[in-house]
């Protein structure tokens, strides 16, 4: 090869600088997500869960977004500089829903009583 | 995919895989600077750092755009849960699993074609991306016939959510959704399940006569040996051909799921719901609504009794209605649905755009180990269109 002295060059072994992802892995990776698919709607479908349902199926989500930013998305090679960028977006993201849901739930109880007083207004027509 | 290769064989079936040919080319000319490095770069592995940046600065944009919208599902679920709880059950959620299922093996083949394309692999790379393209054709299939079940059953978005019993006027009449279904469909069951059907023959008929645009393609590419206009040819044949096996998906399990009577569609499901348990889903419903309030009508459990045998009146559905059997502005959940799902599927249009375009370079041969940026960066924000469905079919189909 005429140009090897690209790979040796860079010091990344034998494809230069790109992280090449085994197909076993990326095969088992897959399963796993599938698997996970169906455990949450089987979950979903035969497990009464109440109100830990959508903790347990965002958990579940969860570890599926996480297998495939490590292995689809190669995050398990990724520069420290690109993990910290999608990282602080993520951060962003939970404080945007984490707000969010701490106002709703400072003025859980008004609203009920708005909701209360709504009914019965109702009710005396 | 056969077609792929069996197509593409024609232009250069001796070439070597590899691209080196590419550097050998650049080499010669530029001394270190070969052509798929842009004059910019130093080295190809510079360019494909600048690269990786930004498009992770790109999937950032991405992230915080579509959590404006995770927020304001956040916001309704959370301020009117009882929408959510009773709106869910209008969506198939083995559908949902199924695309979900789909989409995660397109993210296979795609990290499966960048491994390729790093490797240099280029007819595992034609072969890979074709697949993903197929698979994201069949994800909007799917969606086409869920959008096409929906719109037949009037469960539209705010503003556009017409009440059943218009089912045999002007679909757009503009009627005000006073309540949304009432149980009493029975005889509108077969006219729906037919107008679905319809409508899908319609669009299946309109996609076999798009398909005679990239099929011209292919044919003008491959008489004219113009390769880049006949593998854009190829690419268009089998996204459409992938959005008809989607659509023929839908319908057919939509079909298995009917004799059960558990998931098979809107109205259906309700009416099923309501014949296998009566009762049960009656109660659950009113009890709530008691415990919100100490106003539960004596007679609601008649009228809900009428509504199953389909002897209510308008009166008694309003009624109905109004003791929060039905929550008010449910449409709200349609909203919502339609708008993050919309979005999604706008993404994957845009997705299978990008990967007709990196078909068409993988048959070109232009990605190898030193150049297979565009593959990786496209693989990338296909990976997170996925994420962005294992996220919304949780929030939206599995509910309860």
């Amino acid at each position: 090869m005429a140009h090897s002295h690209h790979d040796e060059g860079h010091g990344h072994g034998h494809h230069g600088f790109a992280h090449v992802m085994p197909v076993p892995l990326l095969l088992t990776v897959f399963f796993v997500l599938l698997g996970l698919t169906w455990v949450t709607t089987w979950v979903s479908a035969n497990v009464p869960l109440g109100s830990y349902e959508l903790i347990v199926s965002m958990g579940i989500a969860s570890v599926k977004a996480g297998l495939v930013m490590a292995f689809f998305m190669h995050m398990i090679h990724e520069k420290p500089f690109n993990i910290a960028i999608v990282f602080f977006s993520l951060v962003f993201v939970a404080l945007f829903v984490g707000f969010t849901l701490h106002d709703k739930f400072e003025y859980k109880d008004q609203e009920t009583e708005a909701v209360y007083d709504q009914i019965r207004l109702e009710q005396a027509k | 995919m056969t077609t792929v290769t069996d197509h593409s064989h024609h232009g250069d079936a001796g070439k070597p895989s590899v691209g080196h040919e590419h550097d050998a080319h650049g080499g010669h000319g530029h001394g270190d600077h070969p052509d798929f490095v842009a004059h910019h770069f130093d080295t190809p592995e510079q360019q494909f750092d600048a690269g990786k940046l930004g498009i992770w600065l790109f999937l950032v944009t991405e992230i915080l755009f579509f959590s404006g919208l995770f927020v304001a599902y956040t916001i309704y679920r959370t301020v009117h849960p009882e929408i959510f709880e009773y709106a869910h059950q209008f969506l198939n959620k083995y559908l949902g699993a199924i695309n979900t299922g789909v989409l995660l093996f397109s993210s296979l083949t795609m990290a499966w074609g960048v491994r390729c394309a790093q490797l240099g692999k280029r007819w595992g790379l034609v072969n890979c991306l074709g697949l993903t393209l197929f698979c994201a054709a069949v994800f909007l299939g799917v969606k086409t016939f869920e959008y096409a079940e929906k719109y037949e059953k009037r469960l539209l978005w705010s503003g556009s959510f017409v009440s059943a019993p218009d089912l045999g006027k002007e679909a757009w009449g503009g009627k005000p959704a006073a309540h949304v279904l009432h149980v009493n469909m029975e005889s509108d069951h077969a006219t729906l399940n037919k107008r679905v059907e319809d409508d899908l023959g319609y669009i299946m008929k309109l996609w076999f006569w798009v398909l005679m645009l990239p099929l011209a393609m292919m044919l003008v590419g491959h008489w004219m040996n113009y390769r880049s206009l006949r593998s854009t040819g190829i690419g268009g044949l089998i996204a459409i051909i992938g959005i008809m096996a989607g659509i023929q998906t839908g319908l057919i399990i939509h079909h298995q799921l009917e004799p059960h009577g558990s998931e098979h569609g809107e109205v259906a499901h309700v009416e099923g719901d309501a014949h296998a348990d009566p009762a049960k889903s009656g109660e659950s419903d009113s009890e709530l609504a008691t415990d919100k309030a100490d106003h539960e009508p004596k007679d609601a459990k008649t009228v809900e009794k009428e509504l199953v045998a389909g002897n209510a009146t308008e009166t008694e559905i309003h009624q109905f209605d109004r003791a929060e059997q039905i929550p008010r502005n449910w449409s709200v959940f349609f909203s919502i649905y339609y708008f993050m799902t919309g979005l999604h599927a706008f993404h994957i249009i845009g997705g299978m755009i990008a990967i007709t375009w990196l078909l068409v370079r993988a048959v070109n041969n232009e990605f190898h180990s030193l150049y297979f940026g565009p593959v990786d960066y496209v693989g990338l924000y296909w990976h997170l269109v996925d994420l962005i469905w294992i996220y919304l079919f949780p929030l939206l189909y599995l509910i309860h």
